[in-house]
């Protein structure tokens, strides 16, 4: 027994250093997020946006840039823009600093340094987004979609900053979706369907993201705006069926029938797959001039890796 | 007569005293409560509301505490007199998820009472196949029974829940102490510290992720929250549907289920018995009938089915106390912790590293224990190939699992489960290998004792 709680002391003292509880403001922050990969590259983006708050840029700076920092360790690496779209910081590539980037736009024509700009013309003095587009850190054939996260940070000598920190394994969360489909039908009651379904259908637009996009439905389910299929604009989609014959789209419309919003799961092989995945949709119903819109986005749930279906 | 194995502090047949008893319950409760984020899951998955998680919680509590009970029993050929706790099934997850997908929770309870009736019918012929299950077979339903935990255990160990998280540091070291701590006292400790090698474990584990801030404000909120005391009842409570179409699914599940029982009580048999050689089919009869009432009884009172819990059969063997009023004890505790929903829902918030550490020692035992069978029943070359041929395709379900995603139609069922794989493919290779002469006995290893 002595060789036993020896043991376990050392772990203890081995333990001991290693740990450190967790800031409950950037913990309340990471909490609608459902997947770990997520809430770190959270944590990661907010606690170097409170070092900028706390002690200024360059401080801040000369300590991202230290050898044995956690900064350099992190797999995901943090950039910092002006409200000009100036790059001040990269974690990355060093010759982006000082260069101005606003108008650097995504292969699919998304203008990433603006979306990152528009963050600071929040009213909240922390506030904060998420932007999507297609990138690659070396070269490539194909990009892949990276999420990244934006935090509005004001120095210490009141200048406004965007810090930020993206990863190509960001996975769809639901309030991505949640989001998204909010911002489509505010755009649908601002602007009417004529501009707005124009804008969902953009490739270029925030509404494609991730590998899904926003799509609208009438209320007998026939599809409005398909960005997937935009030549095949009023197709039925009521009578679709999941891949264990659940009807996705008439349960949607029946719960949007006594709801403003609603979720609905059903099960689809991811491409090139045979077995099928848990997808998720997440819907909003509009009101637009006596014509009632279903807007919604879907993406696929990742299942616990325990977990068999 | 059974003859009592050295290591075994409290037997079958034993009575611990008062605050023993307590504590050995307390430390099964704390295992059965591992798989109760199923029911959380699944009612969440299909949109179910809060008092709907809550209720189903409550009743699958209930369902297994009544389950417990009736196992820990044997009267009249009924229960097999063993400490052989039940839990939320795992291997009913997704079938139950498929039925609730497609008819809600009536559709789930109605098939979820298929599944418990053919396991009693199971349970009467189950004399009539007994030559279908050797040692060497019932070894290898206990090891795949140990191999299908990996999974659960060694993701919570290593804190991911989704596939491409990163490895949580604080969260393994959390995981590793916790462990270490039940390692260390089933190695080192003697005389009847053993009896709570996981208690001081999760303790411990508690202790740690308290001070690194893996449990704290959020998980005790949920707490703070339940009320003490509630009616376990949800509305629709007693809406029950059936579809043929799953049937051969749930069919299939039930096997599974009963072929995992039937491992766990052969666990059960060697634990108490020094001189163990190959099961007792009366008495694991009793026990797949007991297990078919607490399948039933999930679906009739709303509950998600419960199954028979290999951890907590390990847990049994590597503390050393098996004793069935351990078994009434726990199932009376869960019964009536189904009542009190503040005292579940601490159970349900049990830090993720220490349910991993827990799920990673009892596996140990459980894979060790299928292993010991298997050797014990002294290898030959067909033996070997029946084992060996089943093992491969049965794991390989788990390793490449797209090597059978092209099966479809009923036959699919079978590939739903590495388990009923594996003992398919040997029952059915120890049938064709039957009529060749036996081969001489390879040398047998020596087998360290479980």
């Amino acid at each position: 027994m002595i060789r036993f709680s020896m043991a376990f002391v050392l772990l203890l003292c081995l333990l001991g250093p290693g740990c450190s509880r967790r800031d409950s403001r950037a913990e309340s922050r990471v909490d609608p997020y459902l997947y770990e990969d997520t809430r770190q590259l959270v944590r990661f983006v907010e606690s170097a946006a409170d070092l900028i708050e706390e002690r200024g840029t360059e401080a801040a700076f000369r300590e991202f840039q230290r050898p044995d920092s956690s900064w350099q360790k992190s797999p995901t690496y943090l950039f910092v823009y002006d409200t000009e779209g100036r790059n001040v910081w990269h974690g990355m590539n060093p010759e982006l600093v000082g260069k101005d980037l606003i108008t650097l736009r995504d292969p699919l024509g998304k203008p990433v340094v603006q979306s990152i700009v528009d963050v600071a013309g929040r009213p909240e003095e922390n506030a904060s987004d998420w932007i999507f587009y297609l990138w690659e850190e070396r070269p490539d054939f194909h990009p892949e979609w990276k999420g990244s996260y934006i935090r509005k940070v004001v120095a210490p000598d009141g200048k406004v900053y965007l810090v930020g920190s993206g990863s190509s394994r960001i996975k769809v969360e639901k309030v991505f979706a949640e989001r998204q489909v909010d911002a489509a039908a505010n755009l649908l009651r601002q602007q009417g369907t004529e501009i707005a379904f124009h804008e969902l259908i953009d490739p270029a637009s925030r509404f494609n993201y991730l590998g899904t996009f926003v799509f609208v439905l009438d209320a007998q389910g026939r599809a409005l705006v398909d960005p997937s299929y935009p030549t095949l604009r009023g197709r039925d989609m009521s009578s679709f069926r999941d891949a264990v014959g659940r009807p996705v789209v008439q349960e949607l419309l029946q719960k949007l029938e006594n709801s403003e919003t609603a979720w609905v799961q059903f099960l689809w092989p991811k491409p090139g797959e045979r077995l099928p995945s848990r997808k998720l949709i997440y819907a909003r119903r509009v009101q637009l001039g006596g014509q009632t819109l279903v807007v919604g986005s879907d993406f696929f749930l990742a299942t616990p890796i325990w977990m068999k279906l | 007569m059974p003859r009592r194995p050295p290591g075994l502090i409290y037997a079958v047949d034993e009575r611990p005293p008062a605050l023993t008893l307590c504590l050995l319950a307390i430390q099964h409760i704390f295992l059965m409560s591992s798989t109760l984020v199923l029911p959380v899951v699944l009612v969440s998955e299909i949109g179910g509301r809060f008092e709907e998680v809550r209720g189903i919680v409550a009743l699958s509590m209930i369902s297994c505490g009544v389950g417990t009970i009736v196992q820990a029993m044997r009267v009249r050929g009924f229960g097999s007199g063993f400490l052989c706790p039940n839990l939320v099934g795992p291997n009913f997850f997704g079938s139950l998820m498929g039925a609730a997908w497609l008819g809600g929770l009536p559709l789930m309870r109605g098939m979820t009472i298929a599944a418990g009736l053919f396991e009693a019918l199971f349970a009467r012929v189950i004399h009539r196949v007994r030559f279908l299950f050797p040692p060497e077979i019932t070894g290898l339903v206990v090891l795949m029974v140990g191999e299908a935990l990996i999974p659960l255990g060694a993701s919570k160990f290593l804190g991911i829940t989704y596939p491409d998280e990163p490895i949580s540091g604080v969260s393994f070291a959390v995981a590793a102490a916790t462990l270490f701590c039940m390692v260390a006292v089933n190695v080192w400790g003697r005389g009847k510290l053993r009896l709570y090698g996981v208690l001081i474990g999760l303790i411990g584990g508690y202790v740690l992720s308290l001070a690194t801030g893996l449990f704290g404000a959020a998980q005790l909120h949920r707490v703070f929250q339940a009320p003490w005391v509630a009616f376990p009842w949800m509305a629709g409570i007693t809406r029950i549907s059936f579809r043929w179409s799953l049937l051969p699914a749930f069919l299939i599940v039930s096997a599974t289920g009963a072929l995992k029982t039937m491992g766990n009580l052969t666990m059960c048999e060697k634990v108490n018995d020094a001189d163990w050689k190959e099961p007792d089919i009366d008495r694991i009869s009793g026990g797949l009938l007991a297990d078919s009432v607490a399948v039933t009884v999930s679906g009739l009172i709303g509950g998600m089915a419960s199954d028979t819990s290999s951890s907590n059969v390990a847990l049994s063997s590597a503390s050393g106390a098996t004793s069935r009023v351990i078994g009434y004890a726990a199932g009376g505790l869960f019964v009536a912790l189904g009542f009190f929903p503040k005292l579940s829902a601490l159970l349900s918030v049990m830090p993720t590293p220490v349910m991993g550490a827990i799920l990673v020692f009892v596996t140990s035992f459980m894979l060790l224990s299928g292993a010991q069978i298997i050797l014990s029943s002294g290898l030959d070359a067909r033996k070997i190939f029946i084992v060996g041929i089943a093992l491969v395709f049965g794991l390989s379900l788990d390793i490449l699992p797209e090597l059978y995603a092209g099966i479809q139609g009923w036959l699919r069922s079978l590939f739903d489960s590495p388990l009923t794989l594996a003992t398919v493919i040997a029952v059915v290779l120890n049938q064709v290998l039957r009529s060749h002469r036996a081969t001489k006995p390879a040398d047998t290893l020596p087998v360290p004792s479980v």
